[in-house]
This record gives structure tokens, C-alpha cells and sequence, in this order.
């Protein structure tokens, strides 16, 4: 029951940053889905099933409102889609631990060049 | 455009979906790679939501697969992040380009943190288990 307006209350703060920065959401609702008692890779999947509509909600606004050109998109989608298959085929074969250490590493070093 | 940025677009469009698959935000990378070529703010962020969705399309198909997708939070999950995002779209509108470009800054920066304390804990990890004896 609490459970519902938790779910709802923390969604919303997801949907704003999506909308607001095109980015993120995963990172506030996967730690909510655990603390709903949604675990592990339940967690992940379903912050995905969430993610992905918001973000094609989000798209379509962007999108009117001439933000999104889909001819600089296109290019970018097919290596996209051949990594997204990489990264399924490589998922625990590899050992995260240094991969996280280097992607916090260089989003660092990006999040404060924006700053600056 | 020029020859070398299609190519380095590529590989931080490949390099995104490796990190997206794996539950790594590869948003942030592909981002990243956008501002770097001086993409204005919110063209860069229309073009991220739209590279999540095949990439995460297909990833569901297979989460929904293996059923490990839990359904009965979903409506409610849906419903307040729809709100959310009218929101955030409207707050987009509104504010000038480098707020944005600030704001996703600072997203970076925390993504970054929590990402750098998972690592350290995993390291820290792997080196105890060395030391028992990987035990499994």
C-alpha cells in the first residue's frame, strides 16, 4: 500500500530528470526499487521497463519541440545497438570492479568540465 | 562532417551501449561525447533519449524473457514518472542552455561518486576473496 505512493512519489523525481536532462533516472530508481524490495537484477530490469517509455515520452516532446534531430541520430544508433549486444555478451565475463573505477574516472572528469 | 568525428561518434556511440547493456549509465558516455563536439545542450539530450530506447528495447526483451521484471509496481512507476517527465520537458524549456549544461554537469559528477564508491567496494572485495582463497 505505502509501497504504491513511494513508487509514485520516487517515479516522478525519475520522469523530471529524464525529461529535464535527457539522462539519468536509472540511478535514482534502481536504489528505490531495492528499497521497494525489488532486488538485484529484478531491480535493473524493471528501472528498464520504467526508463525506456519515459524516455520515449520524453523523446517525442524533444523532438517536436526541435531538439532531436533524428539525422544526427541515425548514425550514432547502429554502433549503439552493436554495443548494446557487446555489453549483453560480455555481462559477467567481466570484472567490474576496475570498469566502474574508469567510467567513474571519466564521467568525472566530464560532469566538471560542464561545472567549469 | 569531418571524417574523425563520425568515427569518434561512433565509438562513443558503441562504447555507451556496451556500458548501457551492462547497467552502467551509458548515458552519461554518450553525453559526454556530445558536449565535446560542442553540441548545443538540448539537441545532445533529445539525441541520448533517443539512443536509449533501442538499445533498451532490445535489453527488455530479453529482462521480460527471463522474468525479471516485476510488473505490479509498473503502473504506479509509470504513472509518476509520465508526471515527471511533462515536468522536467516544460523546466527544460525555460531555462537558458548553460543552466542545463550545469545541471547535467553536476548529474555527472554525482553518477560519478556513487560509481567510484561501487568500484572501491568491488576491488576491495575481489582482494579479500584473493586472500581466502576465492571461495565460491
Amino acid at each position: 500500500m505505502k509501497d504504491k505512493w513511494k513508487g509514485l512519489l520516487g517515479s516522478s523525481a525519475v520522469g523530471l530528470l529524464n525529461g529535464l536532462l535527457g539522462a539519468g533516472g536509472g540511478m535514482i530508481l534502481v536504489p528505490l526499487l531495492e528499497k521497494l524490495g525489488v532486488k538485484g537484477k529484478n531491480s535493473h530490469a524493471t528501472s528498464l521497463a520504467v526508463i525506456v517509455p519515459l524516455s520515449a515520452v520524453s523523446a517525442f516532446l524533444y523532438w517536436r519541440e526541435g531538439w532531436l534531430r533524428l539525422d544526427q541520430g541515425l548514425p550514432l544508433l547502429l554502433p549503439g545497438l552493436a554495443g548494446g549486444v557487446l555489453g549483453g555478451l560480455l555481462m559477467g565475463k567481466i570484472k567490474l570492479g576496475w570498469l566502474k573505477a574508469a567510467f567513474g574516472v571519466l564521467l568525472l572528469w566530464g560532469g566538471i568540465r560542464n561545472l567549469l | 562532417m569531418n571524417g574523425w568525428n563520425d568515427w569518434l561518434g561512433a565509438a562513443a556511440a558503441l562504447g555507451a551501449g556496451i556500458l548501457g547493456a551492462m547497467g552502467l549509465g551509458g548515458g552519461g558516455v554518450l553525453l559526454l561525447w556530445l558536449n565535446l563536439t560542442g553540441m548545443d545542450q538540448r539537441q545532445a539530450q533529445g539525441l541520448n533519449l533517443l539512443f536509449i530506447l533501442p538499445v533498451g528495447l532490445a535489453a527488455l526483451w530479453f529482462h521480460r524473457k527471463n522474468g525479471l521484471i516485476q510488473w505490479s509496481l509498473l503502473p504506479w512507476l509509470l504513472a509518476g514518472g509520465a508526471a515527471g517527465v511533462l515536468a522536467g520537458h516544460s523546466v527544460a524549456g525555460l531555462l537558458p542552455e548553460e543552466a542545463l549544461r550545469k545541471g547535467f554537469g553536476l548529474l555527472l559528477v554525482i553518477t560519478a561518486l556513487g560509481e567510484l564508491k561501487t568500484a572501491w567496494r568491488l576491488l576491495h572485495r575481489q582482494g579479500e576473496e584473493k586472500k581466502n582463497g576465492e571461495q565460491s
